[in-house]
């Protein structure tokens, strides 16, 4: 039976922020007079993490996902609510809580500009008093793991954003954290690096059990690295629960693909069903799920079809579709 | 204690990939004490002291200062405010790490480098102009002046933490450092020994922390303290109140932070 890890209850933070006044006088009068409002960047948010999970938070800016990831990193203090991380609070930041997480965020560097990557490596072994022998084995493990051997000498404002996001993980990694927190981790990665990250973070996450969080933009990221999504909006939780069960749940459509013979006109397609693409030769219908053979064996009774596809909505689509307002 | 050493030797690192920047502080060095002496030495004039200075005091007075300057001093409240701000500091937060005491470290990497070429230009100038001085120093005093050197540089780094915590409540911090510039200049005998200032000056300066940065050490140094044990005894008091003020804060800052940033 595996142990929980994370456990999140009514977790509530909320901002005071300053309102923006526009005009000179305006601002002068906010030298004296300062009007704030209240942002619920987070509420009242619940859920539990096992030991060994790799769970992405989905949703869009200002949801409150990386507000989430920071309370539970011991970043920010909640407004209520309480969580326990690896048995501890982590607002109260004990050393023996540090020693046992990490953190990532994809734009903010831990690693001095001026200086290799190396030099950083040597500096969290002093932090986390990593013995000797510990740290070399996991350093080289790690470097192979991510193929970084001929950039480690480079000073790292020399190096491409991928190469040093790559180094900012072993630097993360090095204490062999229990729970790690990705916050956007392959934000502006090219599509090699990103799908390198990915495969690093499944191969860790097997090695060690270690738990993984992220928030992400990319779907792929999500569906190529975590079992489990928990959708914010809001502040607020939408679902929790597996990438399956979020496409039967919000999904309740299919898409058929089809390649005709020779071109068919857009709009006698239209009267048979909903088109999201059309090419001429080839046409995508959105069709619900219940009526999709139906509608296969009409269109392939009534044209001629070269190639017919029957595809899952992809997870995207359902965040863009929820998201924008249109369930 | 190690991280923070190996801090400081990045940090030293760092400096020597900006070459240009070590003749900067090498004509800084050179530029404060030369044109103070040569301001006092024009007030002087025909005059063999001024408030119980000579010339060869003033010498040894900004000599002392401007050395005691990179073993006391590191301005450091900036890079702190700055860390705060853009949510820099982070990534120290999720570590057994101190931001505060990164900055610390790292300003002193730049003091080291000062310190090393400004002692030449310090014996040169002394060598020219003071030499005739008569250094008294025992073996309690020169113990003496250590701790009061510690205590000068944990007063003077305190008040830097403070003022950098301070952007945890303010946007920028770069005002207070400048009004607490002004004043430790003033007060704290940089500008001129405090001796020489109005009374009313040197009355303020004693229930201020200022004058126990630099003023003690340097005064101890050239034999101008009566009670050492005393002042020493203030410093340490004052090393007390202000690391138990400044933890308050940190606490406090830390419940409004608002973590900034990715």
């Amino acid at each position: 039976m595996s142990k929980s890890v994370i456990e999140i209850k009514d977790l509530t933070k909320h901002f005071k922020v300053p309102v923006k006044t526009v005009g000179f006088g305006a601002s002068l009068r906010s030298l004296f007079v300062r009007k704030y409002k209240t942002v619920k960047a987070v509420e009242k948010i619940s859920f539990s993490i096992e030991e060994g999970e790799m769970v992405g938070f989905l949703g869009p800016n200002g949801a409150g996902k990386t507000t989430t990831l920071k309370m539970m990193a011991g970043i920010l203090y909640p407004t209520s609510g309480t969580a326990q991380v690896l048995g501890y609070t982590p607002s109260e930041r004990k050393r023996g809580f540090q020693q046992k997480i990490s953190m990532v965020m994809g734009q903010k560097n831990q690693l001095w500009w001026d200086l290799p990557a190396t030099e950083a490596y040597e500096l969290n072994k002093e932090i986390y008093g990593i013995p000797t022998p510990e740290f070399k084995e996991t350093l080289s493990e790690l470097i192979a793991l991510l193929s970084v051997e001929d950039i480690l000498q480079t000073p790292v404002r020399k190096l491409s954003l991928g190469q040093r996001m790559k180094c900012e993980l072993i630097a993360s990694l090095l204490h062999r954290p229990k729970v790690l927190f990705l916050d956007e981790p392959t934000i502006g990665l090219d599509l090699m690096t990103q799908k390198k990250v990915r495969e690093f973070l499944r191969e860790i996450n097997r090695k060690t059990k270690t738990t993984v969080i992220l928030t992400s933009h990319y779907m792929e990221d999500v569906e190529a690295i975590c079992d489990r999504v928990i959708m914010i909006d809001k502040g607020q939780k939408l679902y929790d629960g597996s990438i399956k069960g979020l496409i039967a749940k919000y999904g309740n459509e299919k898409y058929l693909q089809i390649d005709f013979d020779s071109p068919v006109d857009r709009q006698e397609l239209e009267e048979i069903g909903r088109v999201v693409e059309y090419e001429g030769v080839r046409a995508t219908f959105a069709v619900s799920r219940k009526d999709h053979t139906a509608l296969a064996a009409k269109i392939l009774t009534k044209y001629k079809v070269d190639n017919l596809d029957i595809q899952e909505v992809k997870l995207e689509d359902i965040i863009l579709k929820h998201f924008s307002g249109q369930k | 204690m190690k991280k923070y050493f190996k801090v400081f030797l990045l940090s030293l690192s760092t400096q020597f990939q900006y070459r240009s920047n070590l003749v900067m502080w090498l004509i800084v060095a050179f530029l404060e004490p030369v044109v103070m002496v040569m301001v006092w030495s024009s007030i002087l004039g025909d005059r063999p002291e001024i408030g119980g200075y000579g010339r060869s005091d003033f010498v040894l007075y900004y000599l002392s200062t401007t050395v005691a300057w990179y073993f006391v001093g590191g301005v450091f409240s900036g890079r702190v405010g700055q860390a705060i701000k853009q949510g820099e500091i982070n990534k120290s937060l999720i570590k057994p790490y101190s931001v505060v005491m990164e900055a610390m470290a790292g300003e002193q990497a730049w003091k080291v480098v000062s310190l090393a070429l400004s002692l030449p230009v310090v014996a040169l100038l002394w060598h020219l102009f003071g030499a005739d001085y008569n250094l008294q120093m025992t073996w309690f005093l020169a113990l003496a002046l250590l701790v009061s050197i510690i205590f000068g540089a944990s007063i003077f780094a305190l008040i830097e933490a403070l003022i950098g915590i301070t952007a945890f409540w303010f946007v920028e911090v770069w005002p207070i450092g400048e009004v607490i510039g002004v004043l430790r200049n003033l007060f704290g005998g940089i500008l001129a020994p405090l001796t020489l200032l109005p009374l009313y000056i040197q009355r303020i300066a004693v229930y201020l922390p200022f004058k126990y940065i630099f003023y003690t050490p340097v005064n101890l140094f050239m034999g101008r303290v009566e009670n050492p044990l005393r002042e020493i005894g203030i410093q340490g008091l004052y090393v007390g109140v202000l690391y138990i003020f400044y933890k308050y804060l940190w606490k406090q800052g830390l419940r409004r932070y608002e973590g900034i940033g990715g």
